[in-house]
């Protein structure tokens, strides 16, 4: 099918690998390339919407639009330029969640849209953010207020959240017409923060700013590098890196059911969870001296091995983690308050391919997307799990659908540790920089450090990365140019999905605003950045 | 002396029962993680979780952790504003992220001294929680102490 869209529009090949097609189109045909997909492709994800400002060439701006086709398994991008004037032809009525990155594009970047859009931080109109010739100081902040028809407010339970956002709703006979949260206080910027960094720094600022997380990013920044120089990493590496990413899923997923047994008092999970947090966080802390598993995951492999100490500890904490788990879960299905508040349906199978949707949510409609099983990288293919998908698609499905996948994900680490493979953990040519040379004396601290960050330096490249996260398909775009970031996208599930909150509460009962925020675990700093 | 012992009590058993009579308004980019996925938060989770501000209760302490933007300052100037006590304090906790790496960014507010009046600045990260809470209560009675 993709072939014969590169015949019929002309699209120009930037690269093309075994899973991921980079093309170049014309401005002016894209709008029928569009339609061509969306009316041939049953099952076709817009995954990410990336601008580029390369402020040097004639046609200004990039546009990069990520796609993956669920049913081919292809990722696939298509882009093309634009001038500073031209008019995008604005997508959003054949993918919704177009809307969100267009939006975010018109005020970062102050390109148009045939679709209008209005800022939610309120940047001036000559001076855009994203833009390589911003200018900081003459940065103004105009932020529009709130509509006065919101006549109701609604505050997280969860102290820690009380003044980080609120849901603003105009309500009229118990019925929703509206609503808005107020967002705008987790946005940092953190792509310009990342622009101009070298490969080490964009790491460290990625693993703090995002620690729950960590070892996702770090992951997919990995894998991005790797991928595109042909760097093979060993078994060893992979298996490893597997479990890692494995128990960043289960913590994850915990940490999900303590805010929701907090925000539903239900005591009795809400300190079991607790529990089975800190089991998790204790071995993740004795493996790499952090709770959140931070710079362990690097170009070329991982930095550290798995002692036989952890290795034996990790597979007896991991059973009982998962009979403990179990018990809690006999609990949660006997609980028919939870059951009673969470039976609200989430979402039709249309609406959440109409917004690409990704992750538990997903599947807990229906839906069986699951990006480990779609194009499984490393040993995926060889292990034996299962993707638990959702009947009714109501929230208490939801539910099901994540602790689910926390026995899964065990099952995935046990059998990874159970045939660990053997051999090195970093590949050999990146290594190298560790051993002090031959015929050298002592060891010159200068030249080891010229030699560490001779290593960490990269070839130019152009490429996007996904990787199924707890919540979703995360992904990573980066254009890397003369040793340091020249544009970063980070694409997270949480961003869309705040979206899709606000639009779907329309119609719904007051109280169903409280239990569906919560069981959609929208991750503001991530949803914002 | 009797009542020195008696605070003394008070604080001892605060420890221990995590509740230290503080209402506390908490802010920042980084609470969320650098609390909730905390090793030690959830030993402390009752001080920060039960310890509500409301309308009836308003807060004494505003606690900022890691970076903000500026819509966040904005709040935070309006709420410092509008608290009534007369003994009110800032507590910044630098966060993830140092100054150097901020410097980029568009949003984040810089020197938030210049914005606020900070009391009690700590600058360990990952936060050690009940050496954050001591010195909350430390910088409290030390200012009572002075009036």
């Amino acid at each position: 099918m993709k072939n014969k869209l590169e015949e019929l529009y002309e699209l120009k090949v930037i690269s093309k690998k075994k899973n991921y097609g980079d093309y170049n189109c014309e401005h002016e045909k894209f709008d029928d390339i569009s339609f061509h997909l969306k009316s041939n492709f049953a099952y076709l994800w817009l995954l990410d919407i990336v601008a580029t400002d390369n402020h040097l060439d004639d046609e200004r701006f990039s546009i990069k639009y990520v796609f993956l086709d669920v049913e081919e398994n292809q990722l696939f991008s298509i882009r093309f330029n634009i001038n500073e004037s031209s008019e995008i032809k604005s997508i959003a009525h054949l993918w919704r969640n177009a809307t969100v990155f267009e939006q975010e594009i018109n005020e970062l970047f102050g390109l148009r849209f045939s679709r209008g859009y209005t800022g939610q931080y309120g940047f001036s109109d000559s001076n855009y953010p994203m833009r390589k010739d911003f200018r900081k100081k003459a940065l103004e902040l105009i932020p529009n207020p709130l509509s006065k028809e919101y006549n109701h407010k609604i505050y997280p339970e969860f102290n820690l959240k009380r003044n980080l956002y609120e849901l603003n709703l105009k309500v009229e006979d118990n019925l929703i017409q509206k609503c808005q949260l107020t967002g705008g206080n987790f946005h940092l910027g953190i792509e310009k923060i990342l622009e101009g960094k070298n490969i080490r720094d964009t790491y460290q600022i990625l693993e703090s700013y995002y620690p729950n997380k960590a070892i996702s990013w770090s992951h997919l920044l990995s894998t991005s590098i790797e991928d595109f120089h042909g760097i093979e990493i060993s078994d060893r590496a992979q298996a490893i890196r597997m479990v890692l990413l494995e128990i960043n899923r289960v913590s994850n997923h915990i940490q999900f059911l303590i805010e929701m047994s907090y925000e539903f008092a239900i005591d009795s999970l809400y300190n079991e969870a607790i529990v089975w947090m800190k089991r998790i966080q204790s071995l993740v802390i004795s493996y790499t001296g952090n709770e959140f598993g931070k710079t362990c995951i690097r170009y070329g492999g991982v930095n550290k091995d798995i002692s036989e100490d952890w290795f034996s500890r990790t597979s007896m904490e991991i059973v009982k983690l998962e009979s403990s788990i179990l018990q809690g879960y006999k609990n949660i299905i006997q609980n028919s308050y939870l059951k009673n508040t969470l039976s609200f349906r989430l979402m039709s199978k249309e609406v959440a391919s109409s917004w690409s949707i990704t992750g538990p949510l997903v599947r807990a409609v229906g839906i069986n997307l699951d990006y480990r099983k779609l194009n499984p990288y490393y040993f995926y293919k060889d292990v034996d799990f299962e993707i638990p998908v959702g009947i009714n698609g109501t929230g208490y499905d939801l539910l099901l659908v994540r602790i689910e996948e926390i026995f899964q994900s065990i099952k995935i680490i046990v059998q990874e540790l159970d045939n660990l493979p053997t051999g090195k953990i970093m590949e050999e040519s990146i290594n190298s920089h560790m051993f002090i040379k031959e015929g050298s004396r002592e060891f010159d601290e200068v030249e080891y450090r010229k030699s560490v960050m001779g290593h960490l330096k990269a070839a130019d490249f152009d490429t996007t990365k996904l990787i199924e996260g707890s919540n979703g398909i995360m992904s990573i775009s980066i254009n890397h140019r003369n040793n340091e970031m020249y544009r970063i996208k980070l694409g997270t599930p949480s961003f869309i999905c705040k979206s899709l909150f606000e639009r779907s509460m329309a119609g719904c009962e007051l109280n169903q605003v409280k239990p569906f925020w919560t069981m959609l675990d929208i991750d503001l700093k991530e949803a914002e950045r | 002396m009797i009542e020195k012992i008696i605070e003394n009590l008070n604080r001892k058993i605060g420890t221990i029962t995590g509740f230290h009579h503080l209402k506390i308004s908490v802010w920042g980019n980084d609470l969320l993680d650098s609390f909730q996925y905390n090793y030690d938060f959830h030993d402390h989770a009752d001080s920060f979780l039960s310890l509500k501000e409301s309308e009836y209760q308003p807060a004494e302490i505003i606690l900022i952790v890691g970076p903000i933007n500026y819509n966040q300052l904005d709040q935070i100037k309006k709420r410092y504003e509008s608290l009534q006590s007369a003994s009110k304090y800032v507590i910044h906790v630098k966060g993830s992220m140092h100054k150097t790496q901020l410097e980029n960014s568009y949003m984040s507010v810089q020197n938030l001294g210049e914005y606020l009046p900070i009391d009690l600045e700590y600058e360990k990260y990952p936060i050690d929680i009940g050496e954050l809470l001591d010195q909350i209560i430390d910088t409290k009675d030390g200012i009572l102490h002075e009036k």
